[in-house]
């Protein structure tokens, strides 16, 4: 038995470590969101409360162009890298065929292998497949990297799946593609989601690769701010930087929310 | 007492007028790869009738019935449906519908709109699919559940909710792939009963795979036993209890007593035989002499007594008295070791434990099985193996 005292100690501790783990989490984005409202150029000291950086930033066409350029990256290479990972998942799911172990086991390679090797690869290939270095070869690079993630994720939620539920379809009368759309989809499209966000997000925020595909036409946010640094980051890129932080934040909670009602909805 | 005898008379629909087939199997093979699942499958099913179709895991039964769906194809022979050819069918083209083992409910859709997909499926109007629902419901004693999810369901629930999905589209066949396999013994024998009242009162004909086979005996008018690939006898419950046609049969049906017996001589409709313990009485069905037959006996048909009964030379032990609630069951110990058993009604005398007994019964309630090995013998004994040994050794002379 313990007594009420060493609970309480445990108890206290247990509460200070994860203070520390919270601050050791957001305080480098509390800083960020707090220098993007600061005077001073200087990022060390603060020094008074401006929204003036929000302004400038507005007016700071290249820094919006390369966000906007990202954003239409993020799009269509996660558009792409859906479409493929969900059929890639699906197929591998329902049909049993000779070299599946090899395409598992490949699967990983563009996971686990280093970025930088993934982005010379790349830039070599489009040098040899003669793709001009722009938006599209940087789309291309995207859905690249992105496709195992859905795969995974796609797969994750099919493996609960009972085929017979597609059969039971079929037998009611449903073909192939009023099950496809009426069944197979909506059950696995929590997987497909949250394929698509982690596909998104991995694209929003890549550097390496984006470097190495990429030309002077598209540069993207990423790029953007590291070219930046070299002359000393704006805090107008720490406004960015809050608003896309902001923007995040509303996607997580309203995915939660969704979850939440769902599992509401099916009694789990 | 006569309206009593004309109750009985009346169920069994196929013997009114004359049946008409609905579901034809002619000839039917399945290979898996080598695996030869289902052979040469012959078959008729008819209108209005309860067929199950019985059999151990793996004998092809779920194969069978999912080829009358349209779920595997047959590697050769052919399918009708309603005198059709289903040979080019897609499942969502056969007026047949299925209800799974595992449910299938589709979890993503509350109840009314599971019941509702097949009509949704055949775009029947709106107003029309919301009284067929509410009807489908009452009938299987779910209303009050439509906005649920299949989650929520028990799994007696969800057994019902599938049946109601399928019989929505009133299809001219039901296929019942072992529906109350996952459900508890008190429920299953709930399930069991309004199935068949459920049956009846639609007028369907349902084919039903089970491995149960007290379940078969409870529902159907037909039973057609399978076992590793063939349909070893197709027949009413009471044919098949009664009569089994194979040793497999009598075995697997209800309880029995098998004894291997050697035939030695038939008098008067009687076949005198004799096996490792001792002497015993059968039916005459014309029997060669010295021909292996199996003679099986229920355990309460069986009787016995202190003294040798005349023809019956199947001395024992009394090992065991198991009270079994209605039915008490004796097990004797013959001399070679088989190990008899014998159920009695609890309120007559049973023998004592230790004691000596000689079994015997009425010949009429004993069931002669032929064995196929039978076959095997005959056809050595009528081989010519000297043409054979010739051949072989014209043979070894051209490798020469």
């Amino acid at each position: 038995m313990q007594t009420k005292k060493t609970v309480s100690l445990q108890n206290s501790f247990s509460r200070l470590f994860s203070t520390f783990v919270y601050i050791f989490l957001y305080a480098p984005i509390a800083i960020v969101i707090l220098f993007s409202f600061n005077t001073s150029r200087r990022n060390i000291i603060f020094e008074g409360f401006t929204f003036s950086w929000y302004g400038e930033m507005i007016q700071n066409s290249s820094l919006l162009q390369s966000f906007v350029n990202t954003l239409i990256v993020a799009s269509a290479s996660t558009a792409i890298a859906v479409v493929i990972g969900t059929l890639t998942a699906v197929a591998m799911f329902r049909y049993r065929f000779k070299v599946k172990g090899a395409i598992d086991a490949l699967l990983y390679i563009p996971v686990v292998i280093p970025e930088i090797v993934l982005g010379i690869s790349l830039l070599a290939s489009f040098a040899i497949a003669n793709v001009p270095l722009g938006r599209i070869s940087l789309i291309i690079a995207h859905a690249t990297f992105s496709i195992p993630f859905v795969v995974f994720t796609v797969r994750a939620r099919l493996s609960g799946y009972d085929r017979s539920i597609e059969e039971a379809a079929m037998d009611l009368g449903a073909n192939r593609i009023q099950v496809l759309t009426g069944i197979t989809i909506p059950i696995i499209a929590p997987g497909i989601i949250s394929g698509a966000i982690l596909a998104f997000t991995l694209s929003i925020d890549d550097f390496i690769i984006s470097f190495f595909t990429t030309g002077a036409s598209s540069i993207t946010f990423p790029l953007k701010i590291m070219e930046s640094v070299r002359s000393g980051i704006r805090p107008d890129v720490y406004a960015l930087s809050s608003i896309i932080m902001l923007i995040t934040l509303i996607v997580v909670i309203i995915s939660q929310l969704s979850a939440y009602k769902n599992a509401k909805k099916s009694g789990k | 007492m006569e309206k009593e005898t004309e109750s009985i008379k009346e169920p069994p629909s196929i013997a009114e007028e004359k049946p008409n087939p609905i579901v034809e199997i002619i000839g039917v093979d399945k290979f898996y790869d080598s695996n030869h699942v289902v052979k040469n499958l012959n078959m008729t099913i008819y209108e209005k009738e309860f067929l199950s179709i019985l059999g151990p895991s793996g004998c092809g039964k779920t194969t069978l019935l999912r080829m009358i769906a349209g779920f595997e194809h047959q590697t050769s022979g052919t399918i009708t449906i309603e005198g059709e050819n289903v040979e080019n069918k897609e499942p969502f083209e056969r007026n047949i519908n299925t209800v799974f083992q595992s449910y299938a409910l589709f979890p993503h859709m509350n109840i009314y709109d599971n019941i509702a997909y097949g009509l949704r499926m055949k775009k029947v109007p709106k107003n029309e699919i919301k009284s067929r629902v509410d009807k489908a419901l009452v009938m299987v004693r779910l209303e009050g559940f439509e906005q649920r999810y299949p989650s929520q369901l028990s799994g007696g629930q969800k057994q019902r909710v599938a049946i109601a999905r399928a019989i929505i589209n009133n299809p001219r066949v039901l296929l019942l792939d072992e529906p109350l396999g996952a459900l508890d013994m008190k429920l299953r024998k709930q399930m069991q009963i309004e199935l068949k009242s459920l049956q009846r009162k639609l007028g369907i004909t349902f084919i039903y795979v089970t491995h149960d086979q007290e379940e078969a005996l409870t529902m159907s008018d037909r039973i057609a036993v399978m076992n590793a690939g063939n349909v070893d006898q197709l027949g009413t419950p009471e044919e098949i209890y009664a009569r089994p046609a194979t040793k497999f049969i009598a075995d697997f049906i209800g309880e029995t007593n098998l004894f291997e017996a050697v035939a030695e001589e038939e008098r008067g409709g009687t076949a005198y035989l004799y096996c490792e313990a001792g002497d015993l009485l059968g039916k005459s069905e014309g029997f060669d002499p010295n021909e292996i037959v199996y003679v099986s006996v229920r355990p309460e048909k069986i009787r016995c007594s202190s003294q040798a009964v005349e023809g019956f030379s199947l001395g024992g032990v009394v090992r065991e008295n198991i009270y079994l609630g209605n039915i008490i069951k004796t097990i004797i110990m013959l001399t070679n070791g088989q190990a008899v058993r014998i159920n009695t009604p609890v309120d007559l005398p049973v023998p004592a434990l230790g004691s000596i007994q000689y079994i015997y019964w009425d010949i009429k309630d004993s069931v002669m099985i032929y064995t196929p090995s039978n076959d095997i013998i005959k056809q050595i004994e009528n081989a010519d193996f000297a043409a054979f040994a010739g051949e072989i050794k014209t043979k070894e002379a051209g490798n020469v």
